[in-house]
């Protein structure tokens, strides 16, 4: 009896318990947290967003729970304005509250790369949880409600202790599309309070439920490559995933929660053939034929 | 010599205000013409003409009235904020800026006088229009104004695609991206888009031989230009000439970069602002005498 209850068969017994469920041990998050969706029609058609953004609190992708509980629920969006300190402007956007998720309408008068945070807070078991969805989208609002610059606003609540992620829009060798596709890397940089997120294990969970963990950097970045989609048959090619990269970080009496959601395209590039040697002999041509055309005009 | 300086610096600050003004939170080409494309790296704010894209939801706040809008209906309800915003920008220009647009503020023009400035500097001769050269390329403005026009078509037609099919043969795209290392517009795609990469590329080759061959060259066959000269408007810009005054030694008509000749040759006291005339005021700053030409604003001597 002494035996089986000493350290060493407490540790192999850990151990063993990692090794054989290793999903459930290292992956999985166990707190709720938040995360933002973009409206179906974004994920069907042109990955151009439409102004609609949903909410949701529970664990994605599919278990979504009442987020009446939560207080202090504030969304804030940024293109990228500055002021004259060279901090982003962040306008306040109102929520509209449902049961189960919560609806953002956007509609910036713009065409560009927006940033969505979502903020929020709960108390539970004598804890502080502080909630930050983070969502980056191109959008294109150029018609309808105009655009109301509603007072430049400083995030409220634990804001400026929320996670920070920065995702890196590198260019896609041979590829013109300006969207994130799948089997291609993203590179992400997480800063907490200001200062690198470095060293720390991040959990990226794709939509059908699956999760992993990278490591960050010790300055906060990591690379992340999708997976490919296993419904891409039954999808069109411009349909639009997300996978949602999950932060954790506990200070004190406080759990801090961030999720980002990036999308990508189920798009293949790979199957695009693009001839350089070819488009460079019909342009030196058409530069050739066009300058001899010109010269002759001219002597006219 | 004062106005060219001043022309210069002019020029400078607009390119720089227009092209690169997004990073200091200026965002002129969501209404206005401007070289910037989402295709990028470097990309800080939109095409001018993606606004016009259509796409098979729209964009308003209400997305129930928006799908599956007839077409009409999508132009009015869900684009008219845009093409009002860009025409409105089109008058202005055409109407009260005028031909200052196309001497002092034009960053395409802008562009085309920095490289005639270089090849300057290494002494690479230019050609000059012919009467009859000039007679032949003249039309083609009106057919580029057509062209101009049924961008916005392409757009609107081109239907709920990633990239809209203007995009494919956009002439910009060709320059701004090869700027930032990336030949990747040079390139025949296939088995997809393979007569709009041929296209572009044929583009891209004219565009390059036309701004090394002359001067301006694209003021001659301008869409805006056209535009100016179909509704002819002169509102508020002259350019007065006092023939008792002139000796005849052409000089004005040797330095207009838009090679008007009418300037030296008219005899009689009068608004010689020419159609093809760019206000650029060469002709003022290179006069061996003073007072021969006078620029009038609002029919004041200016």
């Amino acid at each position: 009896m002494r035996y089986y209850l000493t350290y060493k068969s407490l540790l192999i017994s850990l151990l063993y318990i990692l090794i054989v469920f290793p999903k459930p041990c290292a992956y999985s998050i166990a707190d709720n947290y938040l995360w933002l969706e973009l409206d179906s029609s974004f994920l069907n058609n042109t990955a151009i967003a439409n102004q609609e953004i949903y909410i949701y609190f529970g664990h994605f992708p599919d278990e979504k729970k009442d987020m009446r509980d939560l207080y202090n629920l504030n969304a804030f969006y940024t293109i990228g304005k500055k002021d004259n300190h060279g901090s982003e402007i962040f306008y306040p956007l109102e929520i509209k509250k449902k049961e189960t998720g919560s609806k953002i309408i956007i509609d910036p008068k713009i065409f560009n790369w927006f940033k969505l945070i979502v903020t929020a807070e709960e108390k539970k078991g004598g804890r502080e949880y502080n909630y930050c969805a983070m969502l980056s989208a191109f959008i294109s609002g150029n018609t309808g409600q105009s655009f109301r610059e509603m007072g430049e606003s400083n995030p409220q609540g634990n804001f400026t202790e929320a996670f920070d992620v920065t995702i890196y829009r590198e260019r896609i060798k041979d590829d013109f599309s300006v969207h994130r596709k799948r089997l291609f890397p993203v590179r992400m940089k997480i800063k907490f309070n200001g200062a690198a997120f470095s060293d720390r294990l991040i959990t990226i969970i794709d939509r059908s439920g699956d999760s992993q963990q990278l490591r960050t950097a010790r300055n906060g970045e990591f690379v992340y490559v999708p997976k490919d989609n296993l419904n891409k048959k039954q999808a069109p090619q411009n349909k639009m995933d997300a996978d949602l990269v999950m932060m954790e970080h506990g200070l004190d009496n406080k759990i801090y929660l961030g999720s980002q959601a990036i999308y990508f395209t189920n798009e293949v590039t790979k199957k695009r053939n693009f001839s350089l040697p070819l488009g460079l002999i019909i342009f030196i041509s058409s530069f050739t034929i066009s300058f001899f055309l010109l010269y002759r005009s001219s002597k006219l | 010599m004062k106005i060219y300086i001043t022309r210069c610096v002019v020029q400078l600050l607009v390119f720089l205000l227009l092209i690169y003004g997004a990073y200091l939170g200026l965002r002129f080409s969501n209404f206005m013409p401007l070289w910037r494309c989402p295709h990028q790296n470097s990309y800080s704010e939109g095409c001018y003409l993606l606004p016009f894209h259509r796409t098979q939801y729209g964009h308003s706040i209400y997305p129930q009235e928006n799908r599956g809008m007839p077409f009409p209906g999508y132009l009015i309800l869900q684009r008219g904020e845009a093409y009002f915003r860009f025409f409105l920008f089109l008058i202005i220009a055409v109407a009260v800026v005028n031909k200052v647009w196309c001497g002092w503020f034009c960053p395409f023009g802008t562009l085309q006088d920095f490289v005639h400035y270089i090849k300057r500097k290494f002494k690479f001769r230019e050609i000059s229009f012919s009467r009859k050269a000039k007679y032949i390329i003249q039309p083609f403005k009106y057919i580029f104004l057509l062209l101009f026009f049924s961008a916005f078509m392409l757009l609107i037609l081109g239907g709920p695609v990633t990239e809209p099919l203007f995009c494919k043969i956009c002439p910009a795209k060709a320059f701004l991206l090869p700027l930032e290392g990336n030949l990747l517009n040079f390139s025949i795609q296939f088995p997809h888009d393979t007569a709009a990469s041929v296209i572009s590329c044929i583009i891209a080759g004219f565009v390059l031989a036309a701004i090394f061959l002359k001067r301006r060259f694209f003021c001659f066959v301008c869409p805006i230009k056209a535009l100016m000269r179909l509704l002819n408007v002169r509102l508020f810009w002259r350019l007065r000439k006092d023939p008792d005054k002139c000796n005849s030694c052409s000089r004005c008509a040797q330095v207009c970069p838009m090679e008007i000749q009418e300037v030296s040759l008219e005899g009689r006291a009068k608004d010689i602002l020419n159609k093809d005339c760019i206000f650029c005021l060469r002709c003022i700053d290179e006069c061996p005498r003073k007072g021969v030409i006078k620029p009038q604003v609002f029919k004041r001597q200016a």
